[in-house]
This record gives C-alpha cells, sequence and structure tokens, in this order.
C-alpha cells in the first residue's frame, strides 16, 4: 500500500514539472519592464482608492493587509481599502456581473486576492487585466523554477495575468497533549478516528480548504492520481467512488458524527484551541506558529505532513478587466513582491505565509531579511514539508464539490 | 377642502407611496429572472428552468425544514415567554421598582443589542466548549468538551434559541406599550373583586384584546424569524444552510446562471413567509375558538397543572434572561481576554492588546456604520414627522386609511426581506450602478422608517392638542406651531425614536450586504466575517462596538429626555 501511495506520489510530482513547460513562454524571462513604464505607473496611482477584495476571515492576514495599507499609502500615496470577503467568489461574481451589465471601466473591484477554480473562472470569460507582472519590478525576483505554482495556477498558466503573492501547502497540526502519534495517511486517520471518535473533523466544502481536503483525500485513495491533472471527464465518476466510500466510513467518526462541520480553516483552528478536536490542517505552514504566538493555541500544537506529500499551491493577486484603480492595484501587487512585505508576511509572529521569492536572487540585504525571520515552533522545516503535490484541474472543484453536496449537504 | 389641505394629503400619499416604491420594484426584479427572463444575464425567454434547477439543488429540502422549524419554535415560545413575562412584571403596563425593573433593564439591554454580536455571544455560551459547559466545569470533572450537537444542528433548534432570545424583549416591550394603550388596571381590579386569582384575570380578560393589538410585532417576529441572514450565519445549519442563507450563497456564485435559480429561491422564500403568516393567522382562528370556552368557563383558580406550568414558565424565562444576559457580556469579556482556554470558567484577564490590534481595522467600518445610521435615522425622522403632520385626522372619518398606510408602511417588516433586496441588487445590476453608500443607505431607510413611525405615531398622538390651538390662536402659522410648539415638546420621543432608528441600521446586514455590492463594510458586516473563526479577541471588540453604539444611543435619548424634563419644569 504504502509503496503504491510512494509511485502515485511519484507520478503526480514528475508531471507537475512538466507542467511549467506548457506555461507562458515569457514566464521565465529576465525582468524586461522599463524604469520608465514603472515611473509612469507610480504616477497614475497618486491618489488612487484601491478597492483589495480579500478574504477576510483571519485577524492575522487583515492586520498584515492594513500595515500594507498604511506602508503604500505613506510610500506611494495609493489608498488600500480591504473589503473583506467570507469567500472570493463573492468577487469574481461582481466582475462577472458588471461585465454582463457592460461596465467596461470603474469597476468596483480593484485588485483580487485569487487562485486556482477563481482564477480559471476569471481567465476563460476574459475578466482580467493584463498581462501585467512583466512590469512589475519586483516580479524578477520570484523563484519560477523551484516554485513552479508560481506561473501555473491548478495547472493553469497564469500568463502574467496575476502576481504571485504566497505559497500554500497543506499542513496538518496535531495536540502533542492528546495525540501520542498523528496519522500521516487518510486511511490513518479513519483508524485514529476509530479510537478516538469525535475528535476530527474538516470545513463544508465549498469552503476551500474543505475542498483541498477532498482533493488530498481523492488523490490518496483513486486509483491513478495523475487523471486529476487533466479535465475531468467521463471517468470522474468511477475515480471518486473510492473517496466517497472512505467519506461514508469516516463522517461517524467525525465530530459531531459529520452531522455538522466547521465553516473555514479559522473555524477549525478554534475548534481545535477550545479543545473539541486534536487535530487541525491549514493551508498556511506557519499557520500554527502564528496562532500559537497570538495565544490562539496551546504550545504543545506541532506539525505533520502525510507521507504520500500533500497538496500546494500558489496565491495571488488579479486585476479585473474594468478596475477603477489599475495602477494603484499594481504598485499595491508590486509593493506586496517586495523583499520587505513577503519577509513580514513569512514571520511565524506575524502571519507565516511562505515567500514566493528566490532567495538567491535576493541581494545579501534582502537575503539578511528572510534570515533573521523566526520560523516558530509549529512550522514544519522545508525538508518535512518535502515538495508539494499539485493541484487538480479546476474542473475536479466541481466535480468534488458537487458530489459531496449531493452526499453529505442534502 | 381648502386647496392647502388637498395639497397636504397629496403630499402625504407620495409619503405613503415612497417607501413601497423600491420594494415593488425589488419583487417585480426577483420574479423576472425567477422566470428565466433577464436579458443582461443572457436569459431572453420565458422558461420555468430555474425552478427545475432550484428543485435539483441538494439541500433545499433539508434548508426549508430547518427553516421552518426554527421559525415556527421560535416564534410561539418567544410570545409564550413575552406574555408570561408582562403578565409577572407588568400585567397592567406600568413596571413595579426592585425585581420588575431590574429585568425589564436587562431585557431593554437584550433588545437593543444587534442580532450579530447576540449570536456570536450565544454561540460561544451554547457550544459545548463554551461558557455554559465551562461553568459547569467548575464543579464537575470535564475536561474535554462533550461531543454534543448544541449548535449548528441541522433542525435549525440552536438558531431558534437565539432568535427566542432576541425576540423575546422586543414582543415584550411590544407587548407593554400595548397595554399602556389598554390601561388594564381597572379591568384587573374587577377581575379581582369577582374573586379571580391574578393571573386568571390576565390571562383571561387581558391576554386576548393585548394579543389584538401585537399582531402587527408578532407577524414581523414570525417574518423575520424566517429571514434571519446574520444570526443563521452564526447559530444555524452549515450544510446545507438554512434557506435564506442558501439563497445568499447562490447570489454569491461566479457562475452568472446561478443567480436565476437565486432568484426562483428568494420568490419561493417570499412565498413561504407569505404562507407561513397565512397558517399563522389559521392557527389564531383556531386557537380562538378552541380557547373561547376555556376563558368563558368562569373558574377562578388556575389548574394545579397550569399552576406548575406557569412555575416551569417562570423558571425558563428567567433562565432565558440570564443566559441571554450571559451571551451579551461574552463579547466584551473575550475582548480583553489574554487568553481564555477550555475549561477556564474565566478568561486570563486582561489585556487591551485586542481593542489595540482591532481598532486599526475598526475606523472606517465604525465611521461608515455610524454614518449611515445616523443619516438614515435623521431621514427617517424627518420623514415621520412629515407623515404624522399631514396624516388626516382622526376626525375626519379617514381611519382606515390611515391604518392602512401605517400598515403598508410596515409591510418591508412583514414580507421576506431576501426576495425584494435581492430584486434591487438585480436591479442595480441592470441598470449598471455598482453597489455602494447611497443604495445602502436607501434600503436601510426602508427598513428603519417603519419603527421610527410606529415608535413617534403614540406619543404624537397622545401630545394635548390644546397647545397647539393656543398657538394657533395666538396667530402662528401651522409649520411655526409645528416647530415652536409640537416639536420641543415631544422632544422624548423624538430622541427615542432617532435612538431606535439608530439601533435598527446598526444592526442591519442583509441590507448591507446585497445593496452595498462589497463596497459598504459596517460593523455588522464586519462582525460577521470575523465570526466564522478567527480570533474571539477581535470579534469581541467588535461586537462590543456595535452594541455600545447602540446602547449610547438610547442613553443619549434617555438623558435628552431628562434634561428636557427639567427644561419644561423649569
Amino acid at each position: 500500500m504504502k509503496r503504491g501511495r510512494a509511485w502515485s506520489r511519484r507520478a503526480i510530482l514528475h508531471a507537475a514539472t512538466i507542467l511549467p513547460a506548457f506555461a507562458w513562454p515569457g514566464a521565465g524571462r529576465a525582468w524586461a519592464a522599463s524604469n520608465a513604464d514603472w515611473d509612469a505607473v507610480l504616477g497614475a496611482a497618486v491618489g488612487q482608492i484601491v478597492q483589495f477584495n480579500a478574504w477576510g476571515g483571519d485577524q492575522r492576514i487583515n492586520d498584515y493587509i492594513a500595515w500594507a495599507g498604511h506602508e503604500v499609502l505613506s510610500r506611494f500615496d495609493v489608498t488600500l481599502r480591504h473589503v473583506k470577503l467570507a469567500d472570493t467568489a463573492e468577487a469574481v461574481a461582481r466582475v462577472v456581473a458588471e461585465k454582463a451589465a457592460g461596465q467596461a471601466s470603474g469597476g468596483s473591484v480593484d485588485l483580487i486576492w485569487i487562485n486556482g477554480e477563481n482564477f480559471a473562472t476569471m481567465k476563460a470569460q476574459d475578466l482580467l487585466f493584463g498581462p501585467f507582472t512583466e512590469r512589475l519590478p519586483n516580479m524578477r525576483f520570484v523563484d519560477q523554477y523551484e516554485k513552479p505554482t508560481t506561473v501555473v495556477d491548478f495547472t493553469i498558466p497564469t500568463e502574467g495575468l496575476e502576481a504571485p503573492w504566497g505559497m500554500a501547502q497543506l499542513v496538518f497540526f496535531y495536540d502533542t497533549a492528546r495525540v501520542a502519534v498523528p496519522p500521516r495517511a487518510m486511511a490513518e486517520i479513519w483508524r485514529w478516528a476509530q479510537d478516538n471518535p469525535g475528535r476530527f473533523s474538516y470545513p463544508a466544502p465549498p469552503d476551500f480548504l474543505g475542498t483541498t481536503f477532498l482533493k488530498q483525500a481523492f488523490y490518496e485513495t483513486t486509483a491513478d492520481p495523475t487523471a486529476a491533472l487533466s479535465p475531468a471527464g467521463a471517468q470522474a465518476a468511477m475515480a471518486m467512488a473510492p473517496l466517497w466510500e472512505f467519506l461514508d466510513r469516516l463522517h461517524p467518526l467525525l465530530w459531531r458524527a459529520g452531522r455538522t462541520f466547521p465553516k473555514t480553516s479559522a473555524d477549525m483552528r478554534q475548534l481545535m484551541a477550545d479543545g473539541e478536536t486534536d487535530i487541525y490542517f491549514a493551508f498556511n505552514p506557519g499557520d500554527a506558529s502564528s496562532a500559537i504566538a497570538q495565544g490562539l493555541l496551546p504550545e504543545t500544537v506541532r506539525p505533520f505532513v502525510p507521507n504520500a506529500g500533500s497538496i500546494g499551491n500558489t496565491h495571488f493577486l488579479a486585476i479585473p478587466f474594468n478596475a477603477a484603480a489599475k495602477e494603484g492595484a499594481m504598485v499595491i501587487a508590486d509593493f506586496l513582491l517586495s523583499p520587505e512585505a513577503q519577509a513580514r508576511k513569512e514571520n511565524a509572529e506575524i502571519w507565516g505565509d511562505p515567500t514566493v521569492l528566490s532567495l538567491a536572487a535576493l541581494d545579501p540585504e534582502g537575503r539578511a531579511l528572510f534570515d533573521e525571520l523566526p520560523r516558530g515552533v509549529a512550522t514544519p522545516a522545508p525538508d518535512e514539508l518535502g515538495r508539494p503535490l499539485p493541484e487538480p484541474h479546476p474542473s475536479w472543484v466541481a466535480a468534488l464539490e458537487q458530489g459531496w453536496a449531493e452526499r453529505y449537504a442534502t | 377642502m381648502p386647496a392647502r389641505r388637498v395639497m397636504a394629503r397629496r403630499i402625504w400619499l407620495l409619503l405613503v407611496a415612497l417607501p413601497l416604491l423600491p420594494v415593488a420594484c425589488g419583487l417585480l426584479f426577483v420574479t423576472l429572472p425567477a422566470f428565466g427572463y433577464f436579458p443582461a444575464l443572457g436569459g431572453d425567454d420565458w422558461s420555468l428552468a430555474p425552478w427545475r434547477v432550484l428543485a435539483a439543488e441538494p439541500g433545499l429540502h433539508s434548508a426549508l425544514r430547518a427553516t421552518l422549524i426554527s421559525a415556527f419554535v421560535a416564534t410561539p415560545v418567544a410570545l409564550g415567554l413575552a406574555f408570561l413575562l408582562a403578565a409577572r412584571i407588568a400585567p397592567a403596563g406600568r413596571l413595579r421598582a426592585g425585581l420588575p425593573r431590574a429585568l425589564a433593564a436587562i431585557l431593554s439591554w437584550l433588545l437593543a443589542t444587534p442580532h450579530a454580536a447576540f449570536a456570536i455571544g450565544l454561540a460561544f455560551l451554547l457550544a459545548p466548549s463554551g461558557w455554559l459547559v465551562r461553568l459547569a466545569a467548575l464543579i464537575l470533572p470535564i475536561d474535554l468538551p462533550p461531543d454534543w450537537l448544541t449548535l449548528r444542528d441541522p433542525w435549525g433548534l440552536s438558531l431558534a434559541v437565539g432568535l427566542v432570545l432576541k425576540e423575546t424583549p422586543f414582543l415584550f416591550f411590544a407587548a407593554l406599550a400595548a397595554l399602556r394603550q389598554l390601561s388594564p388596571a381597572a379591568t384587573l381590579h374587577l377581575g379581582g373583586t369577582l374573586g379571580y386569582a391574578p393571573g386568571m384575570v390576565w390571562l383571561k380578560l387581558v391576554a386576548p384584546p393585548l394579543y389584538r393589538l401585537m399582531r402587527l410585532p408578532i407577524y414581523a417576529a414570525l417574518a423575520y424569524s424566517l429571514s434571519a441572514v446574520d444570526m443563521a450565519l452564526v447559530l444555524g445549519p452549515t450544510a446545507p444552510p438554512s434557506l435564506a442563507v442558501l439563497a445568499l450563497d447562490l447570489t454569491r456564485d461566479p457562475d452568472l446562471a446561478r443567480r436565476f435559480p437565486a432568484a426562483a429561491l428568494a420568490l419561493l422564500h417570499l412565498g413561504l413567509v407569505l404562507a407561513a403568516l397565512g397558517a399563522w393567522r389559521g392557527l389564531e382562528i383556531a386557537a380562538g375558538r378552541w380557547l373561547r370556552p376555556v376563558l368563558a368557563d368562569g373558574r377562578r383558580e388556575p389548574a394545579p397543572a397550569a399552576r406548575l406550568l406557569a412555575q416551569a414558565g417562570d423558571a425558563v424565562a428567567l433562565l432565558a434572561v440570564l443566559a441571554a444576559a450571559l451571551a451579551i457580556l461574552a463579547l466584551p469579556l473575550w475582548s480583553l481576554a489574554v487568553a481564555w482556554r477550555f475549561p477556564e470558567a474565566w478568561p486570563q484577564c486582561c489585556s487591551l492588546a485586542g481593542w489595540g490590534r482591532a481598532l486599526e481595522n475598526l475606523g472606517r467600518p465604525l465611521l461608515d456604520s455610524l454614518g449611515i445610521a445616523v443619516a438614515v435615522s435623521l431621514g427617517a425622522l424627518a420623514a415621520a414627522i412629515a407623515w404624522l403632520s399631514l396624516e388626516p385626522r382622526a376626525a375626519t372619518g379617514r381611519g382606515d386609511l390611515v391604518r392602512w398606510a401605517r400598515g403598508a408602511a410596515a409591510l418591508p417588516l412583514l414580507i421576506s426581506d431576501l426576495a425584494f433586496l435581492m430584486g434591487v441588487q438585480i436591479m442595480l445590476l441592470a441598470l449598471g450602478i455598482g453597489g455602494g453608500w447611497l443604495p445602502v443607505a436607501l434600503s436601510h431607510f426602508i427598513f428603519v422608517f417603519p419603527y421610527v413611525l410606529l415608535a413617534l405615531a403614540g406619543p404624537w398622538a397622545r401630545l394635548d392638542p390644546r397647545y397647539e390651538r393656543t398657538a394657533r390662536c395666538l396667530g402662528a402659522s401651522p409649520l411655526r406651531t409645528l416647530l415652536r410648539v409640537r416639536l420641543p415638546l415631544l422632544v422624548p420621543a423624538l430622541a427615542f425614536a432617532a435612538a431606535l432608528g439608530l439601533a435598527v441600521s446598526l444592526s442591519l446586514y442583509l441590507p448591507t450586504v446585497l445593496a452595498g455590492g462589497g463596497r459598504v463594510a459596517t460593523l455588522a458586516t464586519e462582525a460577521i466575517a470575523l465570526a466564522a473563526g478567527g480570533d474571539r479577541r477581535i470579534t469581541g471588540v467588535y461586537g462590543t462596538v456595535q452594541a455600545a453604539a447602540i446602547w449610547l444611543g438610547f442613553i443619549a435619548a434617555a438623558m435628552a429626555a431628562r434634561r428636557h424634563r427639567f427644561a419644561v419644569m423649569a
């Protein structure tokens, strides 16, 4: 069983490494933006108000965005307004609606925190401004070789339509005070849950983390995980059958016997903090460390990564085609890519979100910003994390969410 | 009829029609896409396709079930508790000093607490790892929270508990106002001389006419229970959610084709609310038939079983008030906590760090909330003053018209707000206007105005007409009489109505979400966004600030009233 999984993991990883070859030809090009162009952007951005539509369910992230707002205001005279979303789809829906209503400029969304299915939707419907990432001075520091997901978003090439912001990888956390040996595979989670009923849960899809859990479980249960890298076709139902079988067995052993679910990752962390569950997971490897630093979790929490490896991706910033403050949005996207902003973001005491930059590409001063960072007690070391499993093609999201809703949300 | 009065009548009719216009437009614009017609979204033909898609939506039945259970549990229980409390602490509409006053003070505090903040506090109270279990852990050996389904259950019962606690004070104060109108002291006295036990007189002679006077608030409570979104997001079921939340989720789908079934669902919700009100009316008639012989049976003393029931009711009412007070206290307590881990009964106190972090981001939503609330409640106050000054006098034999007009103003509280607000959103979309401050303020006005009007109407009618008559005899114009005599004399009522408007506006969630297009964040929307986990210390700050803004409004109104009293006496 274990060997089979190892094979799957290699297969997925292999497929992931060849994916960037299909990516946008300009992806690897050195920074080509001219200073004059960027100066013009900076000039036009002065005084603009940027409606930054970003998921607002985590106070630490909100605090970080507020800090960025202060900085861009004092440095570039750009006002950042954080529109806190419960779900990124809300903002996408608004842009779609504006396009349908013929509003080609002056739109309500200037900058949007995005990836995966939402990006695929916006790209397919020509709702994005750009390509613009090549114009951002700090884009040249992005690590496109070691971090291929910075240019391929859920198997979809970004083609310069979204600027990478941070790296994410699914990491599980457990309380060492209550769990001796963490279950490092879906099958083990089931066995562990039999001994510890009611002590584990996952957010109800379509919450993005809940859907990610489905994908991870799908990878670990299906016969041929590489199928997930191409669009979900006629074989999808058959490929997902083992997943539903697994969840049918797991759900009665979940928190509240699977009759209700946490709503978000933050909600799930709250359950862990309240002692209602013993294991939670997050898309940010530093999640538990910064939560411990802020007194939200007990200090006994530690990370673990599934043996099969875990799903990883990059989250991005994109600008809608009808944004009212495109220049201001670019200035903010570039600032958020700067070594200073990226290092602050990676600081476990602030947010703990890994950088998209290549440390090798930075000058010594920039590198020093990262060297001094506290990693946090509950952040897995890079070798523990391993190379992330790629996200499945976005069409699988709909298939998994629909299948889940039909079975467990009726 | 003199020309001036014709003019006044016309302006008044315009005022009556004005708030109805957006409601009518909203309902129209939700009906069109519900039947497939909406060219801007590619729907060019009438069809039943949206309904077919809706029928195939997984979870629709459970959502419907949870919505109906929560509403039809919450409204009767809240009504029963409100009547019980009224009968116990203010049988004749006047509060005695001591415990009744204290209880009423807690109830008014509860009424003034916004739904979002209250729901967040209650969720913390009810959870198996929540405050109640933590308090129990003081005496019981509990080191892990029990795996009980006390929150967000699929049947909507925890939502029902929240609705009961929030509607009981609303119906209690409605009962208090109605009791003052009935002035049942003589009835109670008469019943006493005939040998009826005090509770029996109240139940047999006061409660029936009281109920009749309270229909509007009761129907509004029922409609609210079926439509609540903010409370359902925190206390309601998750997969699937309640009907109103499911509809909201559908409008947030990036696939715009989902707007068609969303509109159909909103229309279904409207039908549900109307059917529920109809069913309630049917139950009223049935209960009236069934109760008439009981009311007229001449029994002076309650049956032992009824006495026991009343005592149980007292206990439940006291517990409910206590629980609600704890739920409200939880928020400020959390905002000051360093940490508060299970099973500690009290937080590790105290730190202002949460306040420091929250205040960085709090300014804008606070200013926006207050700006909208102040503008809307002042606007509603002005409209209500205009309405009441231009309204035909009772003596003109237009009493029915006046009653109907007031009912029409309250219409937004009685039908599905979801349906017409979604229509308003679709209309804005069709017109190519994004959401923003102005649509939010206008949609708030629709909900604030009826409260302000109803709060002002009573004191307005009770003012001794001789003041104004004297002023007119001394040659003052009607406008001058209004500005220099009537309004100054009504300062306490005006201040209270404005504070009420402020409270309603600061509590509104759905109008801000649907008309704001994501551009307007208020304390209510921020608190709900933060409630999805994150950091309870920060959520505590937002909830406390939201509630405190409302409390301060009422305190300021009370102070204005007191100063006014001294000023009049001086």
